[in-house]
């Protein structure tokens, strides 16, 4: 059962939080600091977090294979399987230990009748599954799929993420 | 006599809504002509002050600027050229009636604004890539194809609000939802505002039937084709999507007909992203309109 929000706090537009845009990435080591990303769509959102150190990264990632699109290697940020491991490099940069990394991922939306059009959502978590398995991640939460649009932060000092989708109370996970 | 509003009294209530985009489709006919009368195109844009602002302020952004300050409207106008202008004059009237705060569709603050741009940028897109109608056509298509989401959230939000709690237990679809509890659904809407306003036969064809492309005249189902992928584009990639946005069937067969390919559509989106970086903040803000 999904814990309620009342302990995380709210973004103003005073604090708005690091906002992470499409096919971007941040990392901080700021135990105050809460990440978010919008809408996330068939995109997917992956957090990654050390609760030792408190230190966070949010990836909004659209694409499943950079080998796919001609300027792939210009933005890793954009594409699951060259994201992933930006995200997990720059966590251990900004002084993460790989054991004590433990991530969540959320998104990948699936639009209704599309076998053959549209299938961005379901590629993006089986690319995703797979580049976890390929590096070894601990991922702890898998809040994917479903015909849902979801916003996402990351509160930095628990690891705990808020879910906001349209028309629905907020949840933890 | 229904529980609910009546599809004509939508109508009615949509004309106390400020900033309708009743000036575009006159615009746009004085702006597609082979003369273009300059004067008359100013007269128009005068009477509308942020349009005005946003006229002069493209005119001299260092992409358009000259040697020389733009300060008038007509030099402006003779600056840009009509597919800039037209484009312009598209964006700033549409988005400012779609961006209104209204309640519906589980949306936030500018949701409408925001899907209705990704659809526009995605049709013009698409028209390049896969050759169909003019990319300038296609953007307003795209602009334009959700108008009456937004009258049928001023005037019925009681209404949705159930079509969100029956979805998708009692109907599987937010059209068929609305179509069950209100008798008619938001492309209705859309196309009695679109016809009101005096919008082309073709522009009021893609707002009736965009969700089921196969059911427009022959002559505009490429187009209506293409506002249906450049649609369900925009609701893939989550830009302001409400409640509904998951709950509109992909119509495959009228995709294939008009011979879409995955592959080349997920190609797109690269581009597509680019673009909206241009009109839409990471945090959301649109643009176009602070």
């Amino acid at each position: 059962m999904p814990n309620t929000t009342t302990s995380f706090p709210p973004l103003t537009p005073q604090f708005p939080g690091i906002v992470v845009g499409v096919a971007d990435m941040k990392v901080s080591n700021d135990p105050d600091a809460i990440l978010v990303t919008y809408a996330l769509g068939s995109c997917l959102g992956v957090t990654m977090h050390d609760g030792t150190k408190k230190i966070g990264g949010l990836l909004h990632v659209m694409l499943p294979d950079s080998k796919q699109h001609a300027n792939g290697a210009s933005r890793p940020a954009m594409f699951v399987d060259t994201g992933v491991p930006l995200l997990l490099q720059s966590m251990l940069d900004a002084g993460a230990k790989r054991e004590n990394i433990r991530c969540k991922v959320f998104g990948g939306a699936q639009l209704l009748s599309a076998d053959e059009f549209f299938r961005i959502g379901a590629q993006n978590v089986d690319a995703f599954y797979k580049i976890s398995k390929e590096l070894g991640l601990k991922v702890d939460v898998w809040e994917v799929s479903g015909r849902v649009n979801r916003t996402i932060r990351l509160l930095n000092r628990t690891g705990e993420v808020c879910v906001r989708v349209p028309a629905r109370p907020e949840f933890i996970r | 006599m229904g529980k609910y509003v009546s599809l004509e009294t939508v109508a009615e209530l949509t004309d106390s809504i400020p900033s309708a985009p009743i000036i575009l489709p006159k615009l746009q006919k004085l702006l597609s002509r082979k003369q273009v009368n300059i004067h008359e195109i100013q007269k128009i844009i005068e009477v509308d002050t942020g349009l005005a602002t946003s006229v002069l302020r493209l005119a001299n952004s260092a992409f358009y600027r000259g040697e020389q300050k733009i300060e008038t409207i007509s030099e402006a106008i003779l600056r840009l050229g009509t597919v800039a202008l037209s484009k312009l004059v598209s964006t700033m009237q549409t988005a400012k009636w779609l961006n209104q705060p209204v309640q519906g569709y589980g949306w936030e603050s500018g949701d409408l604004c925001r899907h209705s741009l990704c659809t526009a940028v995605s049709a013009e897109i698409f028209s390049r890539t896969f050759g169909i109608s003019t990319p300038d056509v296609a953007y307003t298509a795209g602009l334009i194809h959700d108008v009456g989401k937004l009258a049928l959230a001023y005037a019925a939000s009681d209404a949705l609000e159930e079509v969100l709690q029956s979805v998708p237990t009692a109907y599987p679809t937010w059209e068929k939802g609305e179509l069950g509890i209100l008798g008619y659904s938001s492309t209705d809407v859309s196309k009695i505002l679109l016809s009101r306003w005096g919008f082309s036969q073709t522009l009021i064809e893609v707002s009736a039937y965009y969700l089921h492309p196969l059911l427009a005249e022959e002559h505009d189902r490429s187009l209506v084709t293409l506002i249906h992928a450049a649609k369900h584009m925009s609701t893939a990639l989550g830009y302001g999507v409400g409640a509904d946005g998951f709950y509109y069937e992909v119509d495959e067969d009228a995709l294939r007909e008009e011979g879409f390919v995955e592959e080349r559509l997920q190609k797109c989106i690269p581009l597509i992203i680019e673009r909206m970086e241009e009109l839409v903040a990471p945090d959301g803000t649109v643009r176009a309109l602070s």
